[in-house]
């Protein structure tokens, strides 16, 4: 083991370290210029998110990713999902401002918050050792956890928060016991080392531990990517959660959680590929049909929201299943695609709240066409691309995983998640009715009127989900190149 | 039986106390408590595979778990005593406004 900190270059820590100083401006110096300077906040958080992408960016071409710190990796996979997060954080940050002015909450602590929780993924999904990636994961749900119960004064908020705090803490106690196990098995953290000695393992002792430990981090990162049956908290938490802050957990969570799942089970379990594949094909079918079901009789958009979420972790389980070289490229693409779709609904949801007050049910949207065509129009996008319909980047997302599935064997699967579409299509196309058919019950356009942050966030969501779903080719290769770093590294 | 094989089971038994514990128990504080059984148990269990192969990375691992602990505790106490001014209970069943 090495015993001197390796030789580095500073540049491969800027994304964290900008976020890092720009989190403890805006919670500790905050106070003292908040009354006065509040618009400053917003920016100053999404001004270092728009500089930690350009730094995280530059690295893309880092002439020495490969090993650089043993702990800490920059390969290509790390910088793909640090630039979907930063852009998920973001858009949560655009669509935040107004939400929170609204409520007369706006400080320094939920911008900070936000920015913690994504350092704590940005760790996660560049660690190659298990106490990096177990850091990380901590960084992020405890921030997490203090976002969810933002709204002290609301009793769903300060629920959800409670909910999500007690099965978030006995959940990261089941992944560390797993961990402690496969460190009991192979006497190391580091992920590739791990690669190496388990392909000696032979002793029934150190097998049966192996096992263990991986039925205990399958349960503990299916719940944290809220597949079923670990999901029971996800609905809970995300209907209770403040409406921004739900866009950012079931988008920036998932997919951070999502991404560790892929380098801790290809690169340390690369022996038993079949074995959890198998586990996993398992897990994405009932995910996929009992989040689309569970759906269908919700009348509150945001929890069918949350149900909707879970069976898009089933789609993307479907492609972990079926092989690392064509399903997970199909995975880091159907991430990438879904967030804005998710992060889209949500902010029309936080459109129509008006001065606090949620309007979450589907009658909400009533007539909105008629109230204001161009937000309908985007929503449809939205929705459109959430079922997996084309022009939007949707199709492409679903069609590259249910081709992995196909390709691989999983015939049967792949019939069940376009069936699980089918049944999406209900309750996705339930809104676009009451968008389009119904009479508007409140007939007030001027509320409805998009603030300049939110219209940004509009506006580029909309426009990368047909960009995508008309021109696929680069981020298609874009996710394959950020994949080929991990088959070096196993 | 040696020095690491009753820690081991010492460890595997605090881990699974706790986890009956956060199954059964309906008070939040004691869930709160359970949760930390599980964590020291996790704790013992890094120490003595660590004492096993001889490499001090497990023991690493356990400060970094107290430190990591400690700061969920934290956070975790403080969002009951906000629940606790809305709510005079922190019976986890009486929790449903959201349908758990």
């Amino acid at each position: 083991m090495n015993q001197t900190l390796p030789n580095f270059p500073l540049s491969i820590l800027y994304p964290e370290m900008i976020l890092t100083i720009s989190a403890c401006v805006l919670i500790f110096l905050a106070r003292a210029f908040a009354r006065a300077h509040k618009h400053t906040l917003s920016s100053i958080a999404f001004f270092s998110v728009i500089a930690a992408m350009g730094c995280a960016g530059s690295l893309w071409n880092f002439p020495r990713w490969e090993n650089l710190i043993e702990f800490f990796l920059i390969d290509r996979y790390a910088i793909f999902f640090k630039l979907v997060l930063l852009v998920i954080c973001a858009l949560t940050i655009l669509i935040s401002k107004r939400f929170l002015s609204d409520t007369d909450t706006e400080r320094g602590e939920y911008y900070g918050l936000i920015l913690l929780a994504t350092i704590g993924m940005m760790i996660m999904v560049s660690g190659a050792d298990l106490i990096t990636i177990y850091l990380g994961l901590e960084t992020m749900a405890i921030a997490s956890y203090i976002l969810a119960a933002y709204f002290r004064s609301d009793e769903r908020s300060s629920e959800a928060g409670l909910k999500y705090f007690l099965l978030g803490a006995f959940n990261s106690g089941i992944i560390l016991y797993g961990m402690a196990l496969l460190y009991g098995a192979t006497g190391t953290f580091n992920l590739a080392e791990m690669h190496r000695i388990v392909s000696g393992l032979s002793g029934p002792a150190e097998l049966r531990l192996l096992y263990f430990s991986l039925i205990l981090l399958v349960a503990g990162f299916g719940f944290k990517i809220a597949a079923v049956p670990f999901h029971m908290w996800a609905p809970d938490v995300y209907e209770g959660a403040p409406t921004p802050v739900a866009a950012f957990l079931s988008a920036g969570s998932k997919t951070a959680s999502l991404a560790v799942l892929i380098r801790v089970f290809t690169v340390a379990f690369g022996l038993f590929t079949e074995l959890w594949q198998l586990w996993i094909a398992y897990i994405s079918g009932l995910t996929m049909l009992f989040g689309n079901i569970a759906a269908l009789r919700q009348t509150n958009v945001k929890r069918m929201l949350a149900y909707s979420s879970i069976a898009h972790v089933g789609y993307m389980l479907l492609g972990l299943a079926s092989g690392i070289e064509m399903g997970s490229s199909a995975v880091l693409m159907y991430a990438f695609v879904y967030l804005f779709a998710n992060i889209g609904l949500f902010a029309s949801l936080i459109l129509l709240t008006r001065n606090g007050v949620p309007k979450e049910s589907t009658a909400d949207f009533s007539g909105l066409s008629r109230r204001h065509p161009l937000i309908a129009f985007a929503v449809t996008i939205f929705l459109l691309s959430l079922t997996g319909i084309p022009p939007t980047a949707g199709f492409i997302g679903k069609f590259y995983l249910f081709m992995a599935a196909v390709k691989s064997g999983y015939i049967k699967l792949a019939v069940v998640g376009v069936l699980a579409s089918v049944i999406s299509l209900f309750y996705y196309m339930r809104i676009v009715m009451a968008m389009y058919m119904e009479k508007p019950a409140d007939t007030d356009a001027a509320a409805l009127q998009p603030s300049t942050s939110l219209g940004y966030a509009f506006s580029i969501m909309v426009f990368v989900i047909l960009a995508v779903g008309i021109y696929p080719g680069p981020l298609l290769d874009l996710a394959r190149e950020s994949l080929s770093s991990i088959k070096i590294l196993s | 039986m040696n020095l690491d094989t009753i820690t081991l089971i010492f460890g595997t038994g605090l881990f699974f106390i706790g986890i009956t514990g956060v199954l059964i128990r309906r008070n939040a504080i004691v869930v709160l408590m359970c949760i930390e059984l599980i964590l020291n148990g996790v704790n013992l269990t890094f120490i003595t595979f660590s004492h096993i192969h001889g490499n001090l990375a497990g023991q690493v691992a356990a400060i970094f778990v107290i430190v990591v602990a400690a700061a969920e505790a934290a956070v975790g106490l403080a969002i009951v005593i906000a629940v606790f001014r809305r709510h005079p209970s922190i019976n986890i069943d009486e929790f449903n406004v959201l349908k758990w």
